[in-house]
């Protein structure tokens, strides 16, 4: 074997695919959108069971029922589990570190039965801690429409 | 524990059409699954399990029912994901078939969707070409040549076309026909993509040239939609409908891989017309419904035909005539929605192409069929025994179902 071996008798190509996918947010994401932008949280209710949906979504899976009422929801909420994430994603795919560390919560709006995962301001969080949203109803993205949770008091 | 029957009592299919941006791939399918539901008169809590697919890689989501099926119902129950490319609807509804015949459960959901507007089908199909791609790079090709040819599906149909025409007699007008007959059959459809009522075969042979000899009228469009069907117990069945839809068998063969290559018909040269997988799953199907003379048994039949000379090309390999024979058929008017043997009733893949869905929108046409739920696209002659078709798999694996009003015996 020997030197031989150690040289990669298999030609080896790369294949360039530059691939671009879409995703239709559709109706119900579109309202909930919508209602960010005059500064309104809405959710969506299931009929047959009750629960809130936040964000809204068209179907209750448990029931498979279309929920189809819509609530407005209070900005204030707790949340219901917590992490810190020390790189971001950046416009061109790359992972980048962050300068500061960033928490990530996922907060249960009062009134809703589902969570919401964002950034939490601040560098302390914890399980049960009050939060409110940070609206930016002027966002150019809908994506930062939500900008933030913030701690409460 | 195994049973000998098996019935179709539910159908349903979502709006088809190029771009639905009011709805997520999840709603999308929700549409198909509410309509088989109310269709059958049955709910979420009647169903035992679940059998789903669409094509892998063309929206960049992966396992789609993980996140999809609380959408469709299935929340609590089994699922069961079969995926194998073009034949996908098929093969999720020979699934069913499977799940039911095998005795393990009673009613079963198929569902079969693509949401293509939200994707990237090249794409997708050149993950499926990645070994011919490899191999034309290392010979020089330009990558562009290759993403643009490398899996395109109009890339393997011209020389599947140009094949079929030379060995067949079948000429362009026979394509612009067989386009003009879908076109207005799926017109009469209110789930079909392309409608265009009074389409005349000269019309067709206006349309751009693609690629030789395929012209932009002989092609199917790129469709969001999504199709559902309940298969149960014969006696479930009974109790449900007076009329069901029995699946008498279903039969899938593979055939030696022919991927698209600049070489032609692909890796291994086969002549991509020549289908053998197609023939040998037709002869099974027919064996395992007891139909020993499908030209005369046979009253309606749905082949997976996104390309026009597919309609013909497939109603040979199904057995359904001699080879070469096809286009004086067509001729002769007896694949009309008032011939003999209708063809591709629902307007056919040729007219509406959610991919995934597509197979399965065949059988679910048959059943339809049989079941007398076509409304204006209804058959005129009565539906006894039907064939539904789909091709796919690396442009390899053929799907056949046989459908009938009556129990196999
Ligand atoms: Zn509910």
């Amino acid at each position: 074997m020997g030197a031989k071996a150690a040289k990669d008798p298999v030609p080896r190509v790369s294949i360039p695919l530059n691939p671009v996918f879409g995703w239709t947010v559709g109706n119900w994401m579109e309202n909930f959108f919508d209602g960010m932008k005059e500064g309104k949280i809405l959710g969506s209710r299931c009929p047959d069971c009750g629960r809130v949906f936040l964000p809204p979504r068209m179907i209750c899976e448990r029931c498979f029922a279309k929920a189809d009422e819509w609530v407005e929801l209070p900005a204030t909420g707790t949340v219901q589990a917590c992490t810190e994430a020390a790189v971001k994603v950046a416009e061109n795919g790359d992972m980048v570190d962050l300068e500061n560390p960033e928490i990530i919560a996922m907060v249960k709006h009062d009134g809703a039965d589902t969570c919401i995962t964002a950034r939490l301001e601040g560098a302390d969080a914890s399980i049960g801690m009050r939060v409110e949203a940070v609206l930016n109803p002027g966002a150019e993205n809908v994506l930062d429409l939500l900008a933030a949770y913030r701690p409460m008091g | 524990m195994a049973r000998n029957e098996v019935a179709v009592v539910g159908v349903g299919l979502s709006k088809h059409v190029s771009k639905r941006r009011d709805v997520n791939m999840a709603e999308l399918v929700w549409e198909a699954v509410s309509a088989c539901y109310e269709d059958a008169g049955l709910k979420p809590r009647d169903i035992d399990a679940f059998a789903t697919g669409n094509m892998p890689a063309f929206e960049g989501v992966n396992v789609p029912e993980e996140w999809g099926a609380g959408h469709w119902g299935a929340y609590g129950k089994p699922v069961l994901r079969i995926t194998t490319g073009g034949t996908t609807g098929g093969s999720v509804a020979h699934g069913g078939y499977y799940l039911v015949g095998s005795g393990l459960y009673d009613t079963v959901m198929t569902i079969a969707f693509e949401k293509q507007s939200d994707g990237n089908s090249t794409m997708g199909l050149n993950t499926v070409a990645l070994a011919d791609a490899a191999a034309q790079l290392q010979l020089g090709v330009d990558p562009a040549f290759i993403a643009a040819f490398g899996g395109g599906a109009v890339g393997v149909a011209v020389y599947q076309a140009s094949s079929y025409m030379k060995s067949s007699g079948c000429t362009t007008h026979h394509l612009d026909k067989v386009a003009a007959l879908c076109r207005n059959n799926a017109a009469l459809n209110p789930c079909s993509h392309l409608k265009q009522p009074g389409l005349t075969p000269e019309e067709v042979a206006k349309t751009t040239l693609l690629q030789y000899p395929i012209r932009f009228g002989h092609v199917c469009p790129a469709t969001d939609g999504a199709c559902a069907m309940l298969f149960t117990t014969g006696e479930k069945a009974r109790k449900l409908t007076s009329k069901p839809a029995y699946v008498l068998s279903v039969a899938s063969c593979s055939d030696e891989a022919a991927l698209v290559g600049i070489a032609g018909s692909g890796t291994t040269n086969v002549d991509p017309c020549e289908q053998e997988s197609c023939k040998l799953a037709a002869a099974r199907a027919y064996e395992l419904a007891g139909i020993s003379d499908p030209r005369g048994e046979i009253d309606l039949a749905e082949p997976y035909s996104p390309f026009a000379h597919q309609m013909l090309m497939f109603y040979e390999r199904l057995l359904l005539c001699d080879e070469g024979e096809a286009p004086s058929i067509l001729d002769s008017g007896s694949m009309n929605l008032d011939g003999e043997l209708p063809v591709c009733p629902s307007g056919g893949v040729i007219s509406t192409n959610a991919i995934g869905a597509s197979a399965m929108e065949r059988i679910a046409e048959c059943a339809m069929q049989i079941m007398g739920k076509c409304g204006e696209r209804q058959v005129k002659k009565e539906v006894h025994k039907a064939v539904a078709h789909g091709w796919g798999g690396a442009v390899n694996l053929n799907v056949v179902a046989v459908l009938s009003d009556t129990p196999r015996r």
